[in-house]
């Protein structure tokens, strides 16, 4: 699965460890999000959705052939 | 009551969790120092064999109900990170028991002592939290 996380997280200025404490979750688990490392679970993905103001189609999406 | 929350509030959870396992992990190490101690002596009575005996488990099951409570305090990743390294160590563990099994029917090594299984599983969980972080991070 791939994301937009790195790209909205640079639009608003935040580091990893500022949009992890708002989404509640570690800075090291928006890191394996953006690297690709971990897919998130479907709250999680909802919750940095909203708080980006988008969908979570528009935050994250399925690669060719997943 | 009121500075008592105040002091609790100033504590950072994640240091609360770590000291938290830290202390029951002395906890562990001192219980089992103790009945090892007594148990090698080979006491006749046998309400102490049983009361080091209880004395060592809940050392141990203090340990690991402080480790489950930091484990679910932690977000879902660092959770699933620990299911990997659990289930890595299951496996390995799994896997050392398997092979000492048939070495010893092989007549390779002598008896191994019941309680290699679970230092291994200790180590090998510890050694695989260690690698999954590595990899993951």
């Amino acid at each position: 699965m791939k994301n937009r996380l790195r790209v909205l997280r640079a639009e608003q200025n935040w580091s990893q460890a500022e949009l992890g404490m708002r989404v509640g979750v570690s800075r090291q688990a928006i890191n394996a999000i953006e690297t690709g490392k971990y897919d998130p679970s479907l709250p999680l993905a909802m919750k940095v959705a909203r708080l980006f103001g988008k969908t979570v189609e528009e935050v994250f999406s399925l690669e060719d052939g997943e | 009551m009121g500075a008592e929350n105040l002091s609790r509030e100033k504590v950072d959870p994640s240091v609360r969790l770590v000291g938290m396992v830290a202390g029951s992990l002395a906890l562990w190490f001192v219980s089992l120092v103790i009945a090892t101690l007594v148990l090698n002596q080979e006491p006749h009575n046998r309400w102490l064999r049983a009361a080091m005996v209880l004395l060592a488990v809940l050392g141990f099951a203090a340990w690991m109900w402080s480790s489950f409570v930091a484990i679910r305090a932690q977000d879902e990743f660092t959770q699933r990170l620990h299911l990997i390294a659990m289930a890595a160590a299951f496996a390995l563990t799994g896997l050392a028991a398997f092979t000492v099994d048939f070495m010893q029917r092989a007549g390779f090594v002598d008896d191994v002592p019941t309680g290699a299984l679970w230092m291994v599983m200790v180590l090998t969980w510890w050694l695989s939290m260690f690698v999954t972080h590595r990899i993951y991070r």
